[in-house]
C-alpha cells in the first residue's frame, strides 16, 4: 500500500523528480571522480615528490656537516638507508682560452636514489658518468668550443667530457641559474680542491629509507634535533617545498572545492526540485489529509519517495563516474600516465555517495517540512503551499529535524577537505554566502518595490516579483548562492591560470641581461641584434610613510621581505604594457603650470605591505640622498609571469641623475642563446645573462596539461547551474500560472502577458546575477590570496559577461513555460489552473 | 634580483687587528664628518634592518667616542663594481670626507673576469683620491670553489690597488666573520647583527686613522 503510493506520486511528478535525481547524480560522480583522481594524485606526487628530491630525507648546509650529523647519518646507513652524498657550486670551467662560470654538482655513484638523470646518448647516469669524466649542459660545448671526448680544467683536475645532460628530476627549478648545470664523480672532489676551506658549497646528503617515506618525518624531527644552529636543513620529501608540488596542492585543492560546490550547487537544485515537487502535488496532499491521512505519515511517505529518487541519483552518479574515470588518459593525454589512472576507487564512491545523499535529504527536508502546511481547506481555497509562512514553532521543528543531517553533512564534508580547519571555513563561508544573499536579495527587492517606473511592462514585471506566492526572494537567493558559486569558481580558476599558466606566455622573455651600465645601452642592443626593452633600475630604501618611519622587523624576523628591504625603483612617464591603474586618474599628475610635481606611483603590493593610499607621502633614501614623494596613482599587474615590474615608479626629472643600471628582457630562440652569452662574455664581461628558457619550458610543460583537466571539473558546476534554474522556474511555475489567468481575465493578450513574464525573468536573473558579483568578488579573492596565495586579479570585464549571461539564460531558460502558460487559450488557462 | 649572492665567504682567517690606539675626541664644536659607506649588500645590510648594518653601528661607536660624524650607509644590494664605478658621482655628490669602499664581491661570486673589477675598483679610487676624499679600501677574498687560478688573481686586486693608491686598507672585510654560522644568516654569507659588531671593531681603528688624516689635511 505503502510503496505504490511512493511510486504514484513519482510518476506524477516526473519532471521535479527527475530534476532531483540528476542533481544528485552530478554531485555523486563529480565527487567520486575528483576523490578517485585525488589518489592517483597523492600516490603519483609521492612518486613525484621523492624523484624531485632525490630522496625520502634530505640533508642540506652551507657548512661540513658537524661530527653529530655524521654520527646520525651513520646511524641510518648501519640500519639499512642509502645514503647519496652531493656538493653543489659555482665553479669555472676552462677549455683552451675560454673559461665558463658552470653550476657543478659532484654526486655519489648512486645519484640519484629516486628519479631519473636524462642523457643525450640515453645511456643510465652510472653508466656514462666514472671517475675522470663529467657531464655538461648542452649549451656549454659551444660556449667552451668543446665537444663530446674534449677534456675540460675543473678546479685542479682535468675531466673528460662524456655525454650531455638533457632533464635530471632531482634539480629543483631554479629562477636565476648563474650558469648551466654540470654533473661529476665524487670520486674526483678531492682533486678538483674546489670543496675546502673557505669554498661557498650546498652541502647535501640525501637518504632512501628502508621503510619509506612513512618513516621519513620520525627520522627527519631527530635529526632536526640535533642540526648545528639551523645552519643544517633536514626536510622530507613530503615537507621539502618546490613550485611544482605547490602548483598540484593548489590543483587539487581547487577541485575539490570545486567538486564541493557541485555537491552545495546539486543541494540547491534538489532544494528547488523538491519545493517544485510540493507545490505540484499540494492538491494531492490535501486530498491526502481531507481523507485522513497526517502530516507525519505524509512527511515519512515523500521523505521516502526524496530519498529513492536520491538512490536513484546516487547509483546514476557511480555508474557516470566509473563510465567516466577509465576514459581519464583519453579525455585528457599527457596530464598523467595510462599506468597512473587506477580504476574507480571504492572509498571515494563510498564517500561520495553518503555526501550526495546526505546532501540531498536535508536539502529536501525544507521544502518536505512545509506539507504540514498544506491544508485540506486549499481544495476550495485557491491558495498555494509557498504563501503559506511558516510558523516559528515550525521552524523549529524544522531545524531539529535538519540538524542531526546537517552535522552528518558537515561531518562528511570535513572529512572530505582532509582538514577541518579548511573544511569550516568552507562550510562558514557558504552559510556566510547564502546569508549576504539572502540579505541582499531582500534589499534589492525592497528597491524595486520603490522604484518608479512608468512604462506598463516593466512596472508590472517588477511587481510581479513581489507577489504573494512567487517566492521571488527564496528564487533569486538560491539563484544568487548558485551564481556566486559558480562565479567565485570561475574567478579561482581564472586566477590559477593567470599565475600558473598565461603568466609564462610563449611570447615572454627568455633571457634576461643584467648591470647594462648607464652609457652601455646603445652598444648592448648593437652587441645583442634583437629587438629588446631596457629597464632602467635605481636602487633604494623607503624610510618613512607620512613621515613615520617603517618598521625594521615584523614578528621578530628578518626584514627581508619587508617595506625596509631594498627596493628597486625605476622613472617612466607611461604605465607598462603589463600594468593598469586601479587608483587616479594617470600615472602622475601634473600642477597647475602643467609640470610634473615629485610624486611616485605605487604598485598594489606594495601598497598592501604598508596600506598606503593615494596622498600618502613616501621618504625614500636612494643610496644615502633623502627624497620625498606623494602617491599619486596605484597600479596593478594584469598578471604575475616573469615581466619585469617596478614596485615604486617615479617622473623621469627627479631620478635621472641618480646612480641606475639597466636590465634586458629578450625573446630569442634557444639555440642563440649561447652565442649571445659567448659575445657578451668577449665584449662586455661585466654583464651577467640569466637564461630562464629550461625554467619557462618546464612550467609551460607541466601547467599546460592541466587547463582541460581544470576546466571539465568547473563545467560539471556549470552544469549544476543549470539544473537549479530549471528547478527555480518548476517550483515557481503556479504563481505565474495563476497571474496569466488574471491578465487574461482582464483583457491582456498573449504577447503583452509574454512580455511581462519575459521582463519579470530578466529581472529576476539580473538581480541573481548582481547579487552574485557583489558576493563572489570578496570571496574569491579571500580564497586567493589567503587559501592559495596567489595574486588576484577581479576580472570585472569576465563578472559582467556571466550577469549578462546568467539573465540571458534566466529568460530563455523560461520561456518554454512561458509560452504554454500564456499560448493557451483562456478557458484551457483556468481549467488548468483549477486542476492545479 | 634581490636574492643574488652579494659577498665572498672565507675560512683564511686572520688575527684580528689588536689595537691600542686609544681614541681621539674630538672637540664638541668640530664640524660634522661625513663617511660614506659604498659597499653592496654587506655594507647595505641585506637580512638585517638598516640599524643593524655596519655603517649605522660605526655611527654610534664613533659618535660614542665623540666624534662628530655620520656614516651613510651607501651599500646597493647585488652591485658589481661596474655598478659602483657608475654611481660615483652620485656618492661624490654627498661631498664625503671619508669613503670606506668595499666592492668585488659580486663581480667573483658571478665569475667575471678579475681584471674587469680590478680595473673599475682602480678607476674609483683614483676619482675619488683626485676629490681628496680620504679612502679606506675593505678587501674581499674569494671563496675558493672558484678555482686557484681565479682566486689568485681576484685575491690580489685589493691589496695591490692599496699599495698603488696608498690608502688605508683593511685586508680582508670578513674577517673574524665569515664562515662562521654563528654569525652569517641562514644562506652563510651575509652576517648577521653579531657579525657586524666584529666587523665595525676591526674597522674602527681605520675610521679613526682615516678621521686623523682627513683632519691633518
Amino acid at each position: 500500500m505503502r510503496i505504490p503510493f511512493i511510486f504514484r506520486e513519482l510518476r506524477a511528478s516526473g519532471r521535479q523528480a527527475m530534476v532531483l535525481m540528476s542533481c544528485v547524480a552530478l554531485a555523486v560522480a563529480s565527487l567520486t571522480v575528483v576523490d578517485s583522481f585525488h589518489s592517483d594524485v597523492v600516490r603519483l606526487l609521492r612518486g613525484d615528490a621523492r624523484a624531485l628530491h632525490g630522496g625520502d630525507l634530505l640533508i642540506e648546509s652551507n657548512y661540513p656537516f658537524s661530527a653529530a650529523m655524521e654520527r646520525a647519518v651513520a646511524t641510518l646507513a648501519a640500519k639499512g638507508a642509502k645514503v647519496c652524498r652531493q656538493w653543489h657550486l659555482y665553479s669555472l670551467l676552462r677549455h683552451d682560452d675560454h673559461s665558463v662560470f658552470s653550476q657543478l654538482n659532484i654526486v655519489e655513484p648512486n645519484y640519484p636514489l629516486y628519479g631519473q638523470v636524462e642523457l643525450q646518448s640515453a645511456r643510465p647516469l652510472a653508466e656514462a658518468l666514472k671517475p675522470g669524466t663529467i657531464i655538461v649542459a648542452p649549451e656549454l660545448l659551444p660556449r667552451l668550443g668543446l665537444k663530446i671526448g674534449d677534456f675540460v680544467q675543473a678546479g685542479e683536475v682535468r675531466l673528460q667530457v662524456v655525454d650531455c645532460l638533457m632533464r635530471e628530476s632531482s634539480r629543483p627549478i631554479e629562477i636565476f641559474r648563474l650558469g648551466p648545470p654540470v654533473l661529476a664523480h665524487a670520486a674526483d672532489l678531492a682533486a678538483m680542491n674546489l670543496v675546502r676551506e673557505g669554498s661557498r658549497t650546498q652541502y647535501k646528503i640525501a637518504t632512501a629509507l628502508p621503510q619509506g617515506p612513512p618513516a621519513a618525518e620520525d627520522e627527519a624531527k631527530s635529526l632536526r634535533a640535533i642540526s648545528q644552529n639551523g645552519a643544517e636543513r633536514v626536510e622530507t620529501a613530503a615537507t621539502a617545498r618546490s613550485g611544482v608540488k605547490r602548483f598540484f596542492d593548489n590543483l587539487l585543492f581547487f577541485l575539490s572545492l570545486t567538486a564541493l560546490a557541485t555537491l552545495l550547487l546539486s543541494g540547491i537544485g534538489v532544494h528547488s526540485s523538491a519545493t517544485a515537487l510540493v507545490r505540484e502535488r499540494q492538491t494531492a496532499i490535501a486530498i491526502c489529509k481531507a481523507m485522513g491521512a497526517d502530516s507525519a505519515f505524509l512527511f515519512r511517505r515523500y521523505l521516502a519517495l526524496t530519498a529513492l529518487v536520491a538512490t536513484g541519483g546516487v547509483l546514476a552518479g557511480i555508474l557516470l563516474a566509473a563510465l567516466f574515470k577509465p576514459l581519464f588518459p583519453l579525455l585528457f593525454p599527457g596530464v598523467f600516465p595510462a599506468e597512473h589512472i587506477t580504476a574507480l576507487n571504492l572509498a571515494a564512491a563510498a564517500n561520495a555517495s553518503a555526501l550526495g545523499f546526505t546532501a540531498a535529504l536535508l536539502f529536501a527536508l525544507g521544502p518536505l517540512t512545509s506539507l504540514k502546511n498544506v491544508r485540506p481547506m486549499l481544495l476550495l481555497r485557491r491558495e498555494t503551499a509557498s504563501g503559506l509562512a511558516a510558523r516559528a514553532g515550525q521552524a523549529l521543528i524544522r531545524a531539529a529535524v535538519a540538524a542531526p543531517v546537517a552535522i552528518l553533512l558537515v561531518f562528511l564534508v570535513v572529512r572530505h577537505m582532509e582538514d577541518t580547519r579548511t573544511g569550516l571555513y568552507f562550510l562558514g563561508g557558504l552559510a556566510a554566502l547564502t546569508f549576504v544573499a539572502f540579505i541582499l536579495t531582500s534589499l534589492a527587492l525592497t528597491l524595486a518595490r520603490r522604484l518608479d517606473i512608468s512604462p506598463l511592462i516593466p512596472r508590472l514585471a517588477l511587481r510581479g516579483l513581489s507577489r504573494p506566492g512567487n517566492a521571488s526572494v527564496a528564487v533569486i537567493t538560491t539563484l544568487a548562492t548558485a551564481l556566486a558559486l559558480l562565479l567565485t569558481m570561475f574567478l579561482v580558476r581564472k586566477n590559477l591560470e593567470d599565475n600558473y599558466i598565461t603568466s609564462f606566455p610563449p611570447d615572454a622573455p627568455n633571457v634576461f641581461v643584467l648591470n647594462i651600465q648607464k652609457d652601455e645601452g646603445e652598444r648592448f642592443q648593437q652587441l645583442a641584434a634583437v629587438p629588446c626593452r631596457l629597464y632602467l633600475v635605481i636602487r633604494g630604501r623607503l624610510k618613512a610613510i607620512n613621515g613615520k618611519p617603517v618598521l625594521a622587523e615584523r614578528d621578530g624576523k628578518p626584514a627581508i621581505d619587508t617595506l625596509t628591504r631594498e627596493f628597486s625603483l625605476t622613472y617612466q612617464e607611461s604605465l607598462l604594457p603589463d600594468e593598469h591603474l586601479v587608483i587616479g586618474k594617470s600615472l602622475f599628475k601634473k600642477d597647475a603650470d602643467g609640470k610634473l610635481p615629485l610624486q611616485v606611483s605605487v604598485l598594489d603590493t606594495v601598497r598592501d605591505m604598508g596600506n598606503m593610499k593615494l596622498g600618502d607621502v613616501l621618504t625614500f633614501s636612494i643610496q644615502g640622498v633623502p627624497l620625498e614623494a606623494e602617491i599619486t596613482s596605484i597600479r596593478v599587474r594584469n598578471h604575475a609571469g616573469l615581466s619585469p615590474f617596478f614596485y615604486f615608479v617615479l617622473p623621469p626629472k627627479y631620478l635621472e641623475k641618480a646612480p641606475q643600471n639597466a636590465f634586458a628582457a629578450i625573446r630569442m630562440p634557444p639555440g642563440q642563446v649561447a652565442a649571445l652569452q659567448n659575445l657578451l662574455a668577449a665584449k662586455m664581461p661585466h654583464l651577467t645573462v640569466l637564461d630562464l628558457g629550461p625554467l619557462t619550458a618546464e612550467i609551460g610543460r607541466v601547467a599546460g596539461k592541466f587547463v582541460r583537466l581544470v576546466n571539465f571539473f568547473a563545467a560539471l558546476s556549470i552544469i549544476a547551474g543549470l539544473f537549479i534554474l530549471w528547478g527555480s522556474l518548476l517550483a515557481s511555475r503556479l504563481p505565474r500560472l495563476a497571474e496569466a489567468v488574471y491578465y487574461r481575465v482582464m483583457g491582456a493578450g498573449r504577447g503583452f502577458i509574454f512580455l511581462i513574464f519575459l521582463v519579470e525573468n530578466l529581472a529576476l536573473g539580473l538581480a541573481a546575477a548582481l547579487v552574485a558579483i557583489v558576493i563572489a568578488q570578496p570571496a574569491a579573492w579571500l580564497l586567493c590570496r589567503h587559501g592559495l596565495d596567489l595574486s588576484y586579479q577581479p576580472c570585472w570585464l569576465a563578472s559582467l559577461a556571466l550577469a549578462a549571461t546568467a539573465t540571458l539564460l534566466t529568460g530563455i531558460a523560461a520561456l518554454p513555460g512561458q509560452c504554454g502558460t500564456t499560448r493557451s487559450s483562456l478557458a484551457t488557462s483556468l481549467k488548468e489552473q483549477w486542476q492545479e | 634580483m634581490k636574492h643574488l649572492l652579494f659577498a665572498a665567504a672565507s675560512l683564511l682567517v686572520f688575527a684580528a687587528c689588536q689595537d691600542n690606539h686609544k681614541p681621539a675626541v674630538a672637540k664638541p664644536a668640530a664640524p660634522e664628518i661625513t663617511i660614506v659607506a659604498m659597499g653592496d649588500s654587506l655594507t647595505a645590510g641585506y637580512g638585517v634592518p638598516e640599524e643593524g648594518a655596519y655603517p649605522a653601528k660605526l655611527e654610534r661607536r664613533l659618535r660614542a667616542e665623540g666624534y662628530n660624524c655620520r656614516v651613510v650607509n651607501a651599500g646597493v644590494s647585488g652591485e658589481t663594481s661596474s655598478d659602483a664605478l657608475s654611481r660615483l658621482d652620485w656618492i661624490l655628490g654627498m661631498k664625503p670626507d671619508i669613503v670606506i669602499f668595499e666592492s668585488g664581491a659580486n663581480d667573483g661570486l658571478r665569475g667575471i673576469n678579475p681584471a674587469v673589477p680590478r680595473e673599475n675598483i682602480d678607476k674609483i679610487l683614483t676619482r675619488l683620491q683626485e676629490k681628496g676624499v680620504v679612502t679606506i679600501l675593505a678587501g674581499m677574498r674569494m671563496v675558493t670553489n672558484l678555482g686557484s687560478t681565479y682566486i689568485n688573481d681576484f685575491n690580489a686586486i685589493y691589496p695591490d690597488l692599496a699599495k698603488k693608491h696608498r690608502l688605508l686598507f683593511m685586508p680582508f672585510f670578513l674577517d673574524g666573520v665569515a664562515a662562521k654560522p654563528e654569525l652569517n644568516q641562514d644562506d652563510g654569507i651575509h652576517p648577521r647583527a653579531a657579525g657586524y659588531d666584529i666587523i665595525v671593531e676591526n674597522i674602527l681603528p681605520l675610521a679613526r686613522q682615516a678621521i686623523a688624516q682627513w683632519r691633518g689635511k
